[in-house]
């Protein structure tokens, strides 16, 4: 058989803890996120972890594929860390200001580059974007099959089986390869870092591609790729403000009783 | 009214049902198709599919293209995604709009890449501008960014929640239009087995009363206040991000941009620092009470009422006086 | 010169500081609270190899010397000092089996040590004294070719939970010479004695370690027999005061993260008491106090791992650091007003643990002891 060849797009985001951090500069439009630590995106951990698992489980080897800017290496950094094999990093200024649609079309572009790889991880949703939309767009730029927000998988036979979380309960489903799949939370555990996997890593390569490396031109990517493009930013007016409740914590206590009691009593509860 | 060039909706049918926010969609969707003076059309895939077809129509859609067959019962991509796109090469939609369900949004998101078009996600409002484009306002940095989609159709996701459902008319009139569907024969994927479960939101869209933590609760300990008190006062419990990323309550009682969008008329926030992401999921509480050690938090701007003061200070006692026998 | 650390150096530090907040911070209070480290968090810091820093490769270790264990002492004390006084310790225990050991001494306990399957600790002070080993009352008896130890080790870490303990003994028969031991708890009359209630550092394990009758086998020797002295405070001294000024810098990021955090929530008169001056004067002295003995420390560090002589340099690190996490937490506790004499804020921990790091691995008398010696010859005419 085939070894397993199994790809993770990882995209390196602001530490969630630090979002309040995050500004928009309502001239420029842009958002404002330098000096906050950079973390890989928390399900794409997951996702990474799920591959890394299936690789220690089937064999087979596990690329990365990030995009993003120069501060991204040090995630993929992490990446290698945490057990993959290799990494491709899409470094480049045209890949700037991309939405869904155009990372997608990057990030496919690189993994057919790659020789389409039997299996896709990516996080349900990225977070900061979290729109959850990058998963299912890459596998059609690939004309390929996925199964999105993933909780549970098992591959035997040569088919990957996957529990998927739909809105009106769970399913089961079974595929062929190749597939992508989107992972939630629930999938796994993710390891933490450990230093002599840190240390094996900085032997791990990591191979830049530019856009001309994936044979696409500038119109296709970034934000003059993209499919959604802001054009207004409109602050809301300053909210009012809540009347402080003062007094020692019985008392205050005892004021929010009262202010739920008449609330309800007022018959709209 | 036309099915071609018109503004759609994607109506999503579960266990037999439409999904609300289909019908919240038809509302929103009625009175933007009517500014532009164009159809609405209802996409709806599923089996057995005549009755929700009348609903629809009662709420608004000038046309229903239904694709009725056993095995679209339940959403499955590698079904769906060539359906809705093979509709949309056809009738050329100007707008499609998506409710953001789990079907939903990979719906979208799936065609949207196989048509090149734009797709906004998180939408919370619509206006059509002097072109006759589709302005689609998303919540972030204490304001709203307003995008606009390249290609053909501007599509959009809406969060359950946003817009209300019209009252329906059964005596409205419309055409259901029935669309060809046949399964590949040797299809890659399938469904092996289905596990019909209420999500573990515990009624958090619906509910009246909410107590919400975040991460200023500091520990699952502590998380217990919160359940405790959602418990007096017969409330669901609601989080922001962090409390489930430590593992203090699942996913599902997410309230926020990425997570659940919620009406409740009493909302008690605790420890929630209050940012954008997680306040653009709340509408309009009628009472509104924050409880953070923080005087700066950004929730005391929103809130009617505020407490600067330790949660397990304030929680304990006010759990007393609200349980069965306390004192009110 | 180049103040900046490697690429490798800042990938240990994410891995050291991704323990201590996703795993060790939510679980402080309880260390504190209970006055134990759990042993399932011990055994997470082997599994991601902190116990194998310093642990050469041929042994099962990572080789990676001290400004590798400084960078990781320092995160893990960010968030427990305990728990970062543990692994301070542990490297105590194995640093005279690495730098005196025989290459069966070194083959048979550091691959179990570098793994965490096994814990160590060392053992020289005793109630007579610590930074004057030559006082101490514990006595090896040549029996045949082995020793039988007898004596009681006082204010040891890692006292309990240790399996090996590098012992420091007098001989019976000639009080001037000393031996160094490798001991094993397994060892019959080898244990733990009474555990010492502490006003600080909660969670570490600090107790006697008690030789009743313990026979050692002469393969247990470490280093030239009567070199005892010289191989226990070869540990104790440039190593211990690394650890000890990991654990400085650790409580000095702590106090002044959580000083600066307070003032800027406290609002007093309608502001803020960030705004005020005399707040913002001790935050600036604290921030001081926090770069130059990271700037000592890791100097010193990056001199050991290059091999040179630095003695006089962990000193005055060692000094100054120890010296100044006092001083800063202390300023921490003062920003907080009386909150900061409350249990629910942590600035009185780091106060509380701040304290002992000036006794531990030498006093601050004993530096200057050291630093005075040096500097009336370096700088006479």
């Amino acid at each position: 058989m085939k070894s397993l060849k199994i790809a993770v797009c990882l995209k390196s985001v602001p530490d969630p803890k630090q979002w309040h951090k995050v500004t928009i500069n309502p001239q420029t439009k842009t958002i404002q996120k330098e000096g906050i630590p950079r973390i890989i995106s928390p399900l794409d951990r997951h996702a990474l972890e799920a591959a890394v698992r299936l690789k220690e489980a089937h064999g087979g080897s596990v690329i990365v594929v990030c995009m993003g800017s120069p501060g991204a290496r040090e995630n993929i950094q992490e990446a290698l860390a945490l057990g993959a094999d290799e990494a491709v990093f899409l470094s480049d200024r045209a890949f700037g200001g991309a939405d869904s649609l155009a990372t997608a079309r990057a990030l496919a572009a690189a993994l057919k580059k790659l020789g389409l790889p039997g299996l896709i991880f990516c996080g349900a949703v990225s977070y900061y974007g979290s729109t959850g939309q990058v998963g299912p767009q890459i596998a059609q730029f690939l004309g390929i099959n996925h199964f999105s927000a993933v909780r549970f998988l098992d591959y035997k036979g040569g088919k990957l089986y996957a529990e998927i979380v739909t809105d009106g309960g769970f399913a089961l489903c079974e595929g062929k390869l190749p597939l992508l799949v989107t992972v939630r939370r629930e999938i796994n555990k993710p390891r933490g870092l450990r230093l002599s996997e840190a240390i094996k890593a900085r032997k791990k390569k990591i191979w830049t591609w530019s856009s001309a490396d994936l044979g696409l031109s500038s119109d296709q990517l970034g934000l003059k790729g993209s499919g959604i493009q802001m054009f207004d930013f409109l602050p809301l007016p300053e909210a009012q403000g809540a009347e402080i409740l003062e007094g020692g914590p019985q008392e205050i206590a005892k004021e929010i009783a009262q202010k739920i009691k008449k609330y309800r009593q007022g018959g709209i509860l | 009214m036309s099915v071609e060039n018109g503004l759609w909706v994607f109506a999503q049918a579960v266990e037999g049902k439409l999904l609300p926010v289909s019908l919240e969609l038809l509302g929103e969707g009625r009175r933007l198709a009517d500014r532009l003076d164009v159809g609405l059309s209802a996409i709806l895939i599923g089996h057995n599919l005549q009755p929700l077809a009348l609903e629809l129509i009662a709420c608004g859609a000038d046309n229903v293209l239904v694709a009725d067959h056993a095995k679209l019962y339940h959403y499955r991509g590698e079904l769906y995604i060539p359906l809705v796109e093979k509709m949309i090469l056809r009738y050329r939609p100007e707008i499609f709009l998506f409710g953001a369900t789990q079907g939903g949004k990979d719906l979208a998101a799936a065609t949207a890449a196989r048509i090149g078009a734009g797709l906004t996600a998180h939408c919370v409002a619509f206006e059509i501008d002097e072109h006759k484009v589709l302005k689609q306002l998303v919540p972030a940095f204490g304001g709203h960014c307003v995008f606009r989609s390249q290609g053909n159709p501007q599509m959009a996701t809406v969060a359950p929640g946003v817009f209300t459902i019209p009252e329906p008319d059964y005596e409205r009139q419309g055409k259901i239009i029935e669309i060809d569907f046949s399964p590949p024969a040797e299809p890659a994927t399938k469904i092996v087995e289905f596990k019909t479960e209420k999500g573990s939101a515990g009624g958090l869209e619906e509910a009246e009363v909410i107590v919400a933590g975040g991460a200023g609760v500091g520990n699952a300990e502590n998380w217990q206040l919160i359940e405790k008190l959602a418990h007096a006062l017969n409330a669901a419990v609601g989080a922001t991000r962090p409390p489930v990323d430590e593992g203090w309550v699942e996913e599902e009682k997410m309230i926020g941009q990425s997570g659940r969008n919620v009406r409740p008329k009493l909302y008690l926030a605790v420890g929630i620092s209050g940012d954008q992401l997680h306040l653009s999921g709340v509408q309009n509480p009628e009472l509104f009470i924050a409880i953070n050690k923080d005087p700066k938090a950004n929730i005391f701007k929103h809130a009617h009422f505020g407490v600067v003061e330790d949660l397990t200070k304030i929680l304990p006692p006010l759990i007393e006086l609200l349980s069965p026998g306390g004192d009110n | 010169m180049d103040f900046k650390f490697s690429e490798d150096q800042e990938m240990l530090r994410k891995a050291a500081r991704e323990f201590a907040s996703d795993v060790l911070a939510p679980r402080a209070e309880e260390i504190e609270a209970n006055d134990e480290l759990p042993r399932e968090l011990i055994e997470e810091m082997a599994a991601r190899d902190f116990l194998a820093v310093t642990i050469p490769e041929a042994y099962g270790g990572l080789g990676l010397g001290h400004t590798a264990r400084l960078i990781i002492i320092e995160e893990i004390a960010r968030v427990s000092a305990a728990a970062a006084m543990m692994l301070q310790v542990f490297g105590l225990g194995i640093e005279p089996i690495v730098v005196f050991g025989t290459e069966e001494q070194k083959q048979r306990y550091l691959p179990p040590l570098a793994t965490g399957e096994k814990l160590a600790t060392i053992a020289v002070t005793e109630a007579t004294g610590g930074s004057d080993p030559s006082g101490i009352e514990t006595v090896a008896q040549k029996d045949g070719s082995d020793f039988t130890l007898n004596g009681r080790k006082v204010f040891i870490t890692n006292a309990k939970v240790s399996d090996i303990v590098v012992v420091l003994a007098k001989m019976a028969d000639d009080e001037k010479t000393f031996n160094t031991f490798i001991a094993e708890k397994t060892m019959e009359g080898c244990r733990p004695g009474r555990t010492e209630k502490k006003m600080g550092l909660r969670g570490s394990d600090t107790g006697e370690i008690i030789f009743n009758n313990c026979r050692i086998p002469q393969e247990n020797l470490l280093g030239e027999p009567g070199a005892g002295l010289k191989v226990a405070l070869s540990a104790i001294g440039d190593v211990g005061r690394a650890g000890m000024t990991g654990v400085a810098l650790g409580l000095l990021q702590a106090s002044l993260e959580a000083a600066v955090k307070f003032a800027n929530q406290r609002v007093l008169g309608g502001r803020p008491i960030s705004k005020l001056q005399s707040v913002q004067f001790k935050i600036a002295e604290m921030y001081a106090d926090l770069e130059a003995s990271r700037l000592l420390g890791y100097r010193a560090a990056a001199m050991k791992d290059r091999g040179e002589r630095c003695d006089v340099e962990f000193a005055i690190a060692k000094y100054f650091s120890c010296e100044a996490a006092v001083r800063v937490a202390k300023h921490a506790c003062d920003i907080h007003g009386a909150y900061g004499y409350m249990e629910e804020y942590p600035v009185q921990r780091y106060l509380r643990d701040a304290l002992i790091s000036i006794p531990s691995a030498g006093t601050s008398d004993i530096m200057k002891v050291i630093m005075g010696k040096t500097a009336l010859k370096k700088f006479a005419d």
